[in-house]
């Protein structure tokens, strides 16, 4: 029998996530919670094998909580959900140790689907998070982080790189100075540096100028 | 045109999409769409202001830019969004055409004033025009970006 423990904050929620599951004849929903204080004291004194954690929680979200479980190592499976769609969450859930994401405005079918496969150690992906997945995949290989920059951070970066100041690009560009003054900001963040020297290093090294 | 458009209750991605397929039908200018959205949800104004600057330039270019080619990019980090609307067009001698009223430019530069935003238009005759829509993530309230260094 694999034992789930439900913490959403909703009610109703919980009750169609329970009667849901419990369609299934070997998963039994052992507690519920509506909190990440509840949710811990539930952890403590019932077995679980599966948590079906809804990611907007009050007080501290789900993200929250899954991460402070990995942290003190708890072995349960996570699974994750949210209102959201997967883009929005998915990869930073698996990212930070959960086994597996569902939209809950996916089909019940595949909740049942998806506690079935964790509770075996595997993680469950939905076609559009696998397909999320196999681009990022795709993306990490053959593009430069540069390759993410529109047309005129890119631009701002070029003429950064070539000595000049924001004052002279805001004009040649014909942009605010505001602009420019965030597309810098923009491209340090992109590319993970921290100021105009590194820009400029970042620029010649990749044969951009 | 204050009304939220139901397209986009499917999101602002969708709506950008929709946006671009029925402009590049409706007047067969091949239009790429690049869509970074920040990590939390946008304000429903925000995500209006997005969509109907969009819009407005989109209308613009099929009546005067005589384009081939339009790009829209929207693009954030943690502390802005943005929408560069870039055509390949005629251009203009801006900011003249905006003092005889043209283009509803003007109206764009009001919209986004309400969301603590700005509006840059940059074009050369003979060179396209890009329209350039930056919103602060923090809402209109917080101090604008440190201006220049």
């Amino acid at each position: 029998m694999i034992q789930v423990v439900v913490c959403d904050d909703h009610a109703m929620i919980r009750r169609g996530i329970k009667d849901t599951l419990s369609e299934a004849p070997n998963i039994q929903v052992v507690a519920e919670a509506a909190s990440y204080a509840e949710v811990r004291e539930v952890l403590r004194t019932h077995a679980c094998d599966v948590l079906v954690l809804d990611i907007n929680l009050p007080g501290r979200d789900g993200l929250d909580v899954l991460s402070s479980l990995r942290e003190t190592g708890s072995q349960v499976k996570v699974l994750m959900m949210s209102m959201f769609p997967e883009e929005q969450y998915a990869l930073r859930c698996l990212k930070a140790g959960a086994q597996g994401y569902l939209n809950k405005a996916g089909d019940p079918a595949e909740l049942v689907n998806a506690v079935l496969t964790v509770a075996q150690g595997r993680k469950y992906v939905t076609a559009e998070v696998a397909q999320m997945l196999v681009d990022n995949l795709h993306s990490a290989h053959s593009t430069a982080l540069h390759a993410n920059l529109s047309e005129r951070e890119l631009e701002t970066l070029l003429k950064i790189a070539s000595g000049k100041r924001l004052s002279e690009i805001a004009q040649e560009l014909m942009l605010s100075p505001k602009t420019v003054s965030v597309y810098r900001t923009r491209v340090l963040e992109k590319l993970k540096l921290s100021n105009n020297t590194e820009l400029a290093v970042y620029a010649i090294r990749n044969g951009l100028v | 045109m204050n009304l939220r458009p139901a397209i986009l209750d499917q999101g602002l991605a969708a709506a950008l999409q929709w946006l671009q397929a029925s402009f590049s039908n409706r007047n067969g200018i091949c239009t790429q769409l690049k869509i970074g959205l920040p990590r939390q949800p946008l304000p429903t104004n925000v995500e209006l202001t997005l969509f109907r600057t969009a819009q407005e330039a989109l209308t613009n270019i099929s009546k005067h830019a005589q384009c081939t080619a339009v790009n829209i990019v929207l693009s954030s980090d943690s502390d802005y969004i943005s929408l560069e609307i870039t055509d390949n067009g005629k251009g203009m001698n801006y900011p003249a055409t905006t003092s005889q009223g043209g283009f509803g430019i003007s109206g764009l530069r009001e919209r986004a004033k309400t969301v603590g935003g700005w509006l840059d238009v940059s074009s050369t005759p003979g060179a396209g025009t890009s329209i350039t829509l930056m919103i602060p993530l923090s809402g209109p309230d917080q101090p604008s970006a440190p201006t220049n260094s």
